[in-house]
């Protein structure tokens, strides 16, 4: 069991650090010459020569990785080249850090993902174990086609029409969330919900039907075990596996996904500072986003492995040696 | 009545969802919603403070004499500090701000600036010479900042005080213009000796600079502004809202006062809704198609004004920004004194365009048009132009191309393609675009006669003697030059009525973000 945490750790790492690669390539080095690219229209030789001396692109592109990396683990991604530049009383160009800009938008984000697990959580529990259990049921067939409607709207779309009925209509939700108060989190929490709802409970929906219909379940009711008790004891522990990898996935999600929940309520997250990143060309903000949403999202599926080899007694058996 | 943003009130809602949050219960929903409604239907009292959206862009500057392109940067900008001298709301006559009077020698290169007495900076000290001439030199010298403050003509070395209250300018070259120059929004004054920043700002200006993030700024009053009776508010809150349909929801639900630039199809929105009004300013920026003088086809003359000829100016504005705006005459500088208004509307003549082609031989080329979503309306206009050209079967094919790589890839590199700019005097203009060593020189204009006309004008005070040059100057472009000018655009601002005092400036959008008379 712990060889295999650590391996999975280790391979976590891995592929992290091939990200990173991949990051700073792709920001960095293919597109030929970032500094015209970043100038554009202001581009004149004079300046496209002033900006490579303060990106430091003189240098080779291994040597340059190797300290972005080096300051990425300590979560320095160098100045902005865009964001509160100055001139500093030498006459150089200074920028804001990348650290002062990003963290304040992962802290933003961070609580938007927390509340909508914490919301998105119970209620596709909620809503698989009872359609699990009442599979084939009226009840159960108008909530697959409610889901499925949902399921089939984009966030931009389903996002519009409640900022539509709630912010405009009726009026008793803010329609943009500048603040991320509580009240003006209630919309974009709904969204994301309504767009991962339908994901998640049909996830745990098919697990507890299939745990339900099974040997030891219908024992379990032949020894004339309360049911409340065969649920909690008997299905649910066996139907969370497939459950947590829908988490995960939407944990994933959430890192990446929320960019367009985030634009559509200027939501001020990091969804809204990478697309500022890239309207401004602001390569190590870009460089920094992309990769901590890699973080988010290697951890996350990280993390959902390893519960689930926590959680089920057989899988947790076969890695123990 | 509760208002949402009250400290008190904000942390009872967060609690509650905290808690309902960690018990892991739904209850933040229902929570949150409800809580929300008496807020919502308060008649919002301002206490005297504007709520705007303002556009913070991809780039920002900290730096008063940095390149402030973000509408959040020339809000703080224009509200925290001062110019010298200043466009009046027509954007055609120059007025004193911190100084009183500019006068030039005989020959135009040595200006001399008066200035305006008893005017103190945010931290009580005095305004005088020494910090105009501090401010001035730390513009002339910057080199190293892309798109700052420009004083190009300056001697930098050169400034110096004659007085507490007089400093002399030496140019580098005679520029009769100067004061245009002085009269950009960046050439702002800053104290003497600053050269940080990022803690405090001290201006001259009606606000204080209180604090500021890539999503919120606010600035409050300055009590001891040296202009009586203003500001008229007591603090101003710019909120960060990028996507338009989110502007046009805070507007509408009350959550911001003002927003300074609409989209047009947003424009259309808030003049129906009975609670809001826009104001509508007809504005000096232009984005003209753009035909390089120094390549076939478009070395030929006549294929130029057969291009100028195609155009049905009234439909591409139509199309490229909802009708709104001045009509162009294929000249730029429209709100300047000496802008060559009395030359004919140029108008669709399609007759006249095919015979030109047909003696150029080119009736029959397909002209390729690089385009891309780089300014509002810049694919819209060149389809419109391409529709015109097709009732005479002229080819012009609009190629729509990534607009992060546009200015890199096809701009001034293909002979055929779009460019815009903001509004400049004529002069400015002509240097940035036209006069040997423009760095813009867009058409490639190399014309001997034009440039020596201007070169004359450049060192001519007398303004009845300056028109007539720029006159002649601006007749040859009008019909040889290489840039199609079909519009000027138009600034749209939309606010709640509650907002007072919001009137047309042509300089820029919402009064150029000067907000001092300006009262919610």
């Amino acid at each position: 069991m712990l060889r295999y945490v650590l391996l999975r750790t280790v391979g976590g790492l891995v592929t992290l650090l091939l990200i990173s690669v991949l990051v700073f390539a792709s920001t960095e080095v293919l597109p030929g010459n970032a500094a015209s690219s970043i100038l554009g229209r202001e581009g004149t030789p004079e300046k496209v020569k002033l900006l490579k001396e303060r990106l430091g692109l003189d240098r080779p592109a291994p040597v340059r990785y190797a300290d972005w990396l080096e300051g990425a683990v300590r979560f320095d991604f160098g100045e902005s080249l865009v964001q509160g530049t100055g001139l500093s009383g030498s006459g150089a160009v200074t920028g804001t850090p990348i650290s002062e800009i990003v963290a304040p938008r992962l802290a933003k984000t961070a609580v938007l993902a927390a509340v909508t697990l914490a919301v998105l959580i119970p209620l596709s529990l909620l809503i698989g174990v009872a359609t699990g259990l009442t599979r084939g049921s009226i009840g159960d067939g108008v909530t697959q086609v409610g889901l499925l409607v949902l399921i089939s709207l984009p966030e931009f779309v389903l996002g519009a029409i409640l900022v539509l009925l709630f912010g405009l209509v009726w009026a008793v939700l803010p329609a943009v969330s500048l603040g991320g108060s509580a009240t003006e989190l209630v919309l974009p929490v709904a969204t994301i919900v309504g767009v991962c709802i339908a994901f998640t409970s049909r996830f745990i929906r098919s697990g507890v039907s299939e745990v339900a219909s099974s040997d030891h379940v219908a024992m379990a009711r032949m020894k004339g075990l309360p049911e409340s008790r065969v649920i909690r004891k008997h299905i649910l522990p066996n139907a969370l596996g497939p459950a947590l990898q829908s988490f995960a996935l939407v944990t994933a999600y959430l890192a990446g996904g929320v960019v367009v929940v985030e634009y559509l309520f200027s939501y001020p997250g990091i969804g809204q500072g990478l697309v500022a990143a890239i309207s401004g060309r602001d390569v190590p903000a870009i460089q920094a986003y992309t990769l901590l949403i890699a973080v988010v999202y290697v951890t996350a599926n990280l993390v959902a492995d390893l519960i689930t080899i926590a959680l089920n007694p057989r899988l947790r058996a076969s890695y123990a040696h | 009545m509760v208002r949402d943003d009250e400290p008190g009130s904000a942390l009872t809602r967060r609690q509650l969802v905290e808690r309902a949050g960690a018990a892991g219960l739904v209850l933040g929903l229902p929570a949150g919603a409800l809580t929300a409604i008496p807020s919502a239907f308060g008649a919002r009292s301002t206490n005297g403070t504007l709520r705007s959206q303002l556009d913070w862009g991809p780039t920002s500057t900290i730096d008063p004499q940095g390149p402030a392109t973000a509408a959040n940067d020339v809000m703080r900008n224009s509200n925290v500090f001062e110019r010298l001298l200043t466009a009046d709301r027509s954007g055609k006559k120059l007025i004193g701000v911190l100084a009183r009077s500019i006068e030039p020698n005989k020959g135009a290169n040595v200006w001399t600036l008066t200035l305006r007495r008893g005017i103190e900076w945010q931290d009580g000290t005095p305004f005088t010479a020494d910090d105009v001439v501090y401010s001035l030199k730390r513009i002339a010298n910057n080199k190293a900042m892309e798109g700052h403050a420009n004083l190009q003509m300056v001697k930098g070395t050169a400034i110096r005080k004659l007085s507490k209250y007089v400093v002399q300018v030496p140019l580098k070259y005679p520029y009769s213009d100067f004061p245009h120059q002085l009269a950009d929004r960046m050439i702002l004054m800053v104290k003497d000796g600053t050269t940080d920043f990022t803690k405090t700002l001290n201006g001259t200006g009606p606000f204080k600079y209180v604090s500021h993030n890539d999503r919120e700024i606010v600035l409050e009053k300055n009590d001891n502004y040296w202009q009586p009776g203003l500001p008229k508010l007591n603090s101003i809150i710019g909120l960060n809202i990028p996507d338009p349909t989110a502007q046009l929801n805070a507007l509408k639900s009350r959550r911001v006062d003002l927003v300074p630039l609409l989209s047009p199809s947003n424009a259309a929105l808030v003049k129906r809704d009975s609670r809001l009004k826009t104001v509508l300013s007809e504005a000096g920026s232009w984005s003209p198609i753009v035909m390089d003088t120094s390549k076939p086809p478009f070395n030929n003359k006549d294929v130029r004004m057969a291009i100028r000829l195609i155009a049905d100016r009234p439909a591409i504005r139509l199309a490229a920004q909802a009708g709104l705006g001045a009509l162009g005459n294929d000249l730029f500088g429209r709100l300047d004194p000496l802008y060559a208004s009395d030359l004919p509307q140029r108008k669709q003549d399609l007759e006249r365009a095919q015979f030109l082609l047909r003696r150029a031989g080119a009736l029959d080329q397909t002209f390729t048009l690089e385009t891309g979503n780089v300014n509002q309306g810049a694919v819209e206009m060149c389809v419109a132009l391409s529709q015109q050209a097709k009732k005479i079967g002229v080819k012009i094919v609009p190629k729509v191309n990534p607009s992060d790589s546009y200015w890199s890839a096809q701009y001034m590199k293909a002979p055929f393609f779009v460019s815009g700019f903001a509004n400049r005097s004529l002069m400015q203009q002509y240097l940035l675009v036209m006069y040997p060593g423009a760095p813009y020189n867009e058409t490639q204009w190399r014309n001997g006669r034009t440039n020596k006309l201007f070169a004359q004008a450049m060192r001519t005070v007398n303004t009845g003697k300056r028109r007539q040059l720029l006159h002649d100057v601006q007749e040859i472009l009008w019909q040889e030059g290489g840039y199609l000018i079909w519009g000027f655009q138009a600034n749209v601002a939309g606010a709640l009525k509650t907002v007072k005092g919001l009137v047309p400036d042509a300089n820029g959008p919402a009064m150029w973000y000067d907000w001092k008379t300006l009262s919610a």
